[in-house]
């Protein structure tokens, strides 16, 4: 648990300049990367987004690494979650949704209508606010994707599921009850179990939306130390109201106000100085 | 860090997945698409039909033996016939509670079974005391023998076996329909303006269906399925025949008076019912399990076939029992379509000749001796018993295997 430094403080009312003493060692290291020298995932280039009549994401320029943790922060309603919904298309299911500009996955066009969303969706992996286990047994909640998607001999969908499992460091677990129903686990068990079900698809990116927002602090720390874990296998994109969490996690961090896209810069460069001051009063709880 | 052995390193070159495995292309999963619905709609169907012409079957071969009618043995030992008939299946419901359910499921059973135990054993202890009653006529006889020009020996196997044949004729038919309609306006709604205004009128003409009175659907079944708008001759001389009418495989166009117009007809009646439960049931599957197949790459299809169908079955079998109970007990649009007559045999095929079990006291009821008014109220108990028997069934679904979704 070196990720959680106990003199991290809550309300950082000193001012952002005091941040970068509590940093985890982990996010120092990474401090020098230059966006430009990493490989890029998702770009994004002069996108719009509306809901009907209401325009909820103005412009966005945007440059998802690959094989990091990006961190979407933002007050509610900003339209945070709205944009992590368009990288696996989710939001073709809401009605009234549309889109323009460039979103592009690794170069492939995501917003072609002729995409395959099917495809698009195993490559592009998401884990929800809520746990949603399916009412089924815990074996067949992960197995689901891979019978979806993959033609196997049983003995490899097994190896497969205990993989996964262990990947979202559930293994050890519920190693002996896979045969009961995933209903029975606890919220942060279910939360584990939703991400060991994403990554048993093997997706390119993996998106959380507010992932540890229903779970009390010591699944929040398991399903943090997880995201490390995997942060080097996966792109990942997450959404998070904890600005610990973000500071923690990622490498990266995007803040949005009102549909437009403030400021997104490394993590280090966020908390430490921002050039926006918009950025500086929400990362110092002035507002939001 | 006891778990950290378990996890593996974030720099382990292994891909999570074998690079044998192969992916699934667009084509493939369409197909796998198509076979969910054909496997969902044929084995839904064929489970149907086999299941009751079994219970046909057994009842016909149970209930063959004969015995000797009007003396006082054969009244007691017709109400304890029915008795034991009712509270073994109602125990046997009991016996499965005990078995699997839970204390209280367990528990609210057996009040049931002691319930109909009370009851039937009154209505036993009433015939035997009563000379002339209802009971005098309710013999094993009645459920073995056709209907006679004696009150005394007259019974109505015929017509429960064509309630049989019906109602298996209208469940293969409007299980599946009412199901996959439901699934069609629950699970795919239309995103396009033009649709969605065609699909909210649909589901307000379907709302409103449930309300139209059943004659109604009568004489839709007369032209619809037993004229078949004239379309293919008249009924005496029907444009095409498969088979003989005597034997067990026979097909004409149009229908006839036969069990397959009135089971359609029935269709008609009871597909509101089962629509309306089962998108009730869907409705109650929460959005986030769809969310989560959906978010792992599953189709429409394969999110209904895997998710939402499994959680609303409960739901659906309920509803589509009760529809049938109801089907069991029409009378009217069965009085429009079917040979008006003396049935003395069960129907032979699909397209035979055939009485219906509310139709049969119907006619008992509105024959001039009285005594074949209590007759019919020797009918009236069998359909009432089956009915008990058929919603008891709902019942203990819905209590065994509603489960817990979120
Ligand atoms: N289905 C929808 N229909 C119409 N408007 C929507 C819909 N979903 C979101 N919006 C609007 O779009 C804006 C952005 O919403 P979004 O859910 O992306 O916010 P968010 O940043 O994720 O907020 P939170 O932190 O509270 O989750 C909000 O103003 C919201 O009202
Ligand atoms: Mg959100």
């Amino acid at each position: 648990m070196t990720e959680h430094d106990p003199t991290f403080s809550t309300t950082a009312d000193t001012g952002a300049a005091t941040l970068p003493k509590v940093k985890p060692p982990a996010i120092k290291m990474r401090k020098t990367e230059d966006l430009a020298s990493l490989k890029i995932a998702i770009s994004l280039r002069n996108f719009n987004s509306w809901y009907t009549d209401f325009h909820a994401l103005h412009d966005i320029d945007l440059d998802i690494p690959e094989n990091r943790v990006t961190a979407f922060i933002g007050p509610s309603g900003c339209g945070k979650s709205t944009l992590l919904r368009w990288i696996n298309r989710m939001n073709d299911l809401i009605a009234g949704a549309r889109c323009e500009g460039t979103l592009d996955l690794h170069g492939d066009n995501l917003l072609d209508r002729k995409h395959d969303v099917v495809e698009l969706r195993r490559r592009v992996g998401m884990v929800f606010q809520k746990p949603n286990p399916f009412p089924k047994s815990i074996f067949d909640n992960v197995a689901f994707g891979p019978r979806l998607h993959m033609k196997m001999a049983k003995s490899d969908l097994g190896d497969l599921v205990e993989r996964s499992l262990r990947q979202a460091a559930l293994w050890e677990e519920v190693k002996d009850r896979l045969k009961d129903s995933a209903l029975g686990l606890s919220g942060g068990q279910q939360q584990r179990l939703c991400i060991a079900r994403a990554v048993a698809v093997s997706p390119e990116v993996l998106l959380m939306d507010e992932p540890c927002s229903a779970l009390d602090p010591k699944s929040t720390a398991a399903v943090e130390d997880l995201i490390s874990e995997l942060r080097e296998r996966y792109t990942i994109v997450i959404v998070t109201h904890n600005m610990q969490q973000a500071a923690r996690a990622s490498d990266y961090t995007a803040f949005m106000h009102l549909g437009d896209l403030v400021e997104y810069n490394a993590t280090e460069q966020i908390f430490s100085k921002p050039e926006n001051e918009r950025t500086q009063n929400y990362i110092t709880g002035r507002f939001g | 860090m006891s778990q950290a052995s378990a996890i593996p390193s974030p720099r382990d070159p292994a891909p999570p997945i074998a690079a044998n495995v192969r992916y699934k292309s667009r084509s493939q999963r369409k197909m796998i698409d198509m076979g969910f619905v054909a496997v969902c709609v044929t084995s839904a169907s064929l489970s149907i039909i086999i299941l009751l012409y079994l219970l046909a079957s057994i009842a016909r071969q149970a209930l063959g033996v004969n015995f000797e009618t009007n003396s006082f043995k054969n009244v007691l030992f017709s109400s304890a016939f029915s008795l034991t008939l009712i509270s073994l299946i109602v125990l046997m419901i009991a016996g499965f509670g005990l078995l699997f359910g839970k204390r209280s499921r367990s528990r609210l059973i057996t009040v049931a079974v002691a319930a109909t135990l009370l009851v039937l054993g009154l209505l036993a202890t009433v015939s035997i005391v009563k000379g002339e009653s209802t009971y005098i006529y309710l013999t094993k006889t009645f459920l073995t023998e056709p209907h006679s020009y004696k009150p005394r020996n007259a019974g109505m196997y015929p017509a429960i076996i064509g309630s049989v044949f019906v109602c298996a004729v209208c469940a293969a038919t409007a299980i599946p329909i009412g199901v996959g309609t439901a699934i069609l306006l629950e699970e795919f709604k239309p995103k396009n303006n033009k649709l969605r205004r065609v699909q909210s009128f649909v589901q307000l003409n379907i709302t409103n269906l449930a309300g139209v009175p059943s004659i109604v659907y009568g004489t839709l079944g007369l032209t619809a399925f037993v004229y078949m708008f004239g379309l293919f001759g008249t009924v005496n001389e029907p444009l095409l025949e498969i088979g003989s009418s005597k034997s067990g495989f026979y097909f004409r166009l149009p229908f006839g008076r036969g069990v397959l117009a009135a089971g359609l007809t029935l269709m008609l009646v009871v597909q509101p019912i089962i629509i309306v439960a089962s998108q009730e049931a869907l409705r109650a599957v929460p959005d986030s399990l769809r969310q989560g197949a959906l978010a792992l790459g599953a189709t429409r299809w394969q999110t209904v076939w895997n998710i939402t169908l499994p959680a609303s079955i409960p739901g659906i079998m309920t509803g589509s029992i009760l529809a049938m109970s109801r089907a069991i007990g029409e009378a009217a649009p069965i009085l429009v379509v079917s040979a008006i007559g003396y049935i003395a045999l069960p129907p032979q095929n699909l397209m035979g000749k055939f009485t219906v079990m509310p139709l049969q006291i119907f006619n008992w009821a509105s024959e001039a001796k009285h005594e074949y008014h209590n007759v019919a109220a020797a009918g009236i108990v069998v359909l009432l018993a089956e009915l008990l028997t058929f919603n008891a069934v709902a019942v203990f679904v819905r209590q065994k295997f509603t489960k817990q979704l979120s």
